[in-house]
């Protein structure tokens, strides 16, 4: 696969503060890779030295082979953070500008990126009347503007209310399918699980994993399952339950009971519901979520830190 | 969405090789373009400035004969240049810097000494249409009111088209010392009210303070020959060197080497700034 991104030993100073430390990976072709961490993880200080925005103190990075971004930034897109337009300017006024600046960027391709966004129709409105989300909405399209071969993405769904995260979320989705590589960073567990294929998660300034969103999942379940159970009466299900010594752990809200053990005792759990005379109305295995694994990565993080090295 | 997902799958448009800063100053063109305030620039040195300079300064002319241009005097006096730059820069450089505009377009023109310097050349082009426009506009005013008062006094300067194209053209390339001061000084200040105030006012106080430090030096030790250097000091202000225009139309005839040397001392002035402002961008890491 060839890499799109590369990056080695990437480190950035400020002062006594290093915000990211000697961090390596590759970003193959096709890939949308989700990039997480808490904030000042040092999340956003990578994708601006990769985007030439800031100066690395050590390391290297290219971007579509090219150690410099002038060489590749006609066939790159990106949106950091909150993007910023002239707001006495029209959308499409602030499109024209970008495509002016890329170069060879035609007016057919600005309507169909305001297509794509969902602000046709909205276009000759002044971007000061936008909403936070066509804003981001305006970033995403002007970041496609030069049909990129790699889009970065910083926290694109920000200030989004939840129609336009879903907007954003199947635009960056078929975006991936239709073959642009997608680096992608987002504090929304939930829309980079649908979206990305691989993630990375970066703790103070450190990678702390790096792989397939299943195969992360699955080292991550390491032979545990998670059962949800729903029964006539909860509180004599937790009652017995907790009585096993098998049963590792569970929580319970008002409805169900979430339940975690080794996956060679989930057979265990309905006889005795059953012996009990318990009316059992739902149980059912749940996947380990990507915040199951953000949440492990990042607090074996903050306790461990230390004697962590770069990857998982 | 997926039918607009599909075009990217389609052929890429070949991009011209339009130099990165012919595409900066084409952006910064259309952006002036929908700004108001370049309306407003256009409105004032278009309209309202030679017709105040006509109707409320009275006549430079005696018995036919013109003394000075009214609208020389007035458009191009510093004042008016300065403002006109200050305005102009704030459009197309320090406004840039709260509306963090670098992170959305040093990706798309990662040279920066070309972005920079497009800017650079938008803002003086800009000012070069201003200056045109504000030619000719004076031109046609001051002829415009001779005709409608009959008598011996003529309210326009009465010299050719050329000469008076030729003074704003000269008060244009002589306005490069302070628009690269503009510059320089959009960079290092962060606010853009608080720029502009300061940069307005800089100039003056500058040449204010450079007066009195020389008065105070000649009072205070009484330097024999001492003239000549104060002289030449106060030949290197920036403030009385903005003035080109004046000294290409003047009754008493076009004063070359004055021009030719605020054309050089406001060169010097432009070097100096744009070089530091060149040093300081590339040296940046761009944090907003």
């Amino acid at each position: 696969m060839t890499a799109v991104i590369e990056v080695e030993g990437l480190t950035k100073r400020y002062g006594r503060l290093t915000a990211v430390d000697h961090i390596s990976f590759t970003v193959g072709h096709g890939e949308v890779v989700g990039f997480l961490g808490p904030n000042g993880a040092g999340k956003t200080t990578t994708i601006r030295m990769l985007l030439g925005l800031i100066k690395p103190t050590s390391g290297r990075k290219r971007v579509l082979g090219e150690e410099r971004l002038s060489r590749a930034a006609s066939k790159v897109g990106s949106v950091i953070e909150e993007p910023s337009f002239y707001p006495y300017l029209s959308g499409r006024d602030n499109l024209r500008l970008a495509a002016t600046l890329y170069g060879g960027v035609d007016e057919k391709r600005i309507y169909q990126v305001l297509e794509l966004v969902g602000l046709l129709g909205r276009e000759r409105d002044r971007v000061s009347k936008y909403s936070q989300g066509m804003r981001q909405r305006l970033g995403l399209a002007q970041a496609m503007l030069p049909r990129p071969e790699l889009l970065v993405l910083d926290e694109p769904t920000n200030g989004l209310d939840p129609d336009g995260v879903v907007e954003i979320r199947n635009t960056i989705k078929a975006l991936g399918q239709s073959g642009v590589t997608i680096f992608l960073s987002s504090h929304l567990l939930s829309e980079v699980e649908r979206v990305a294929s691989r993630v990375i998660i970066i703790e103070k300034g450190k990678i702390k994993a790096d792989g397939s969103v299943k195969d992360l999942l699955s080292r991550l379940a390491g032979g545990k399952a998670v059962m949800k159970l729903r029964t006539g009466d909860l509180d004599r299900t937790a009652q017995l339950l907790s009585a096993q010594p098998w049963a590792k752990e569970f929580t319970r809200d008002d409805t169900s009971l979430r339940l975690i053990l080794a996956a060679q005792d989930v057979e265990r759990v309905m006889p005795i519901l059953v012996g009990a005379g318990i009316k059992i109305y739902e149980f059912d295995q749940e996947d380990f979520s990507l915040e199951d694994l953000y949440l492990g990565t990042v607090q074996e993080g903050h306790h461990n830190h230390a004697a962590q090295g770069g990857r998982a | 969405m997926t039918a607009g997902v599909e075009t990217l799958s389609q052929v890429a448009v070949a991009r011209t090789r339009v130099p990165a800063i012919w595409r900066v100053v084409r952006a910064e063109f259309l952006k002036a373009l929908r700004k108001r305030r370049t309306w407003f620039l256009v409105i004032l040195y278009f309209i309202i400035g030679p017709l105040l300079q006509v109707l409320l300064r009275g006549t430079r002319a005696l018995d036919g004969v013109a003394l000075a241009s009214n609208n020389l005097n007035g458009i191009l006096g510093n004042l008016w240049v300065r403002l006109a730059v200050l305005l102009v820069v704030t459009m197309v450089f320090i406004e840039d810097r709260p509306a963090r505009m670098w992170k959305s377009v040093l990706p798309i023109v990662p040279w920066r000494s070309q972005l920079l310097f497009g800017k650079v050349l938008a803002g003086f082009l800009l000012l070069g249409v201003l200056m045109l426009g504000s030619g000719l506009s004076s031109y046609l005013v001051g002829e415009l009111v001779d005709a409608l008062t009959p008598g011996q006094v003529r309210f326009s300067v009465r010299t050719s088209l050329v000469s008076l194209l030729t003074a704003y053209a000269g008060q244009w390339a002589g306005s490069i010392g302070y628009l690269g001061l503009c510059f320089l000084g959009g960079w290092l200040i962060t606010s853009p009210l608080v720029a502009v105030l300061i940069l307005y006012l800089l100039p003056g106080l500058l040449e204010q303070g450079v007066n009195s430090g020389l008065g105070w030096y000649v009072g205070r030790f009484k330097p024999e020959g001492f003239d000549q250097v104060a002289e030449t000091i106060k030949g290197l202000l920036l403030t009385p060197n903005m003035e080109v225009g004046r000294y290409l139309v003047r009754i008493s005839g076009t004063n070359w080497s004055a021009a030719g040397h605020a054309l050089l001392v406001s060169a010097g002035y432009a070097v100096i700034c744009l070089g530091l402002l060149w040093l300081l961008f590339r040296r940046a890491d761009i944090h907003n």
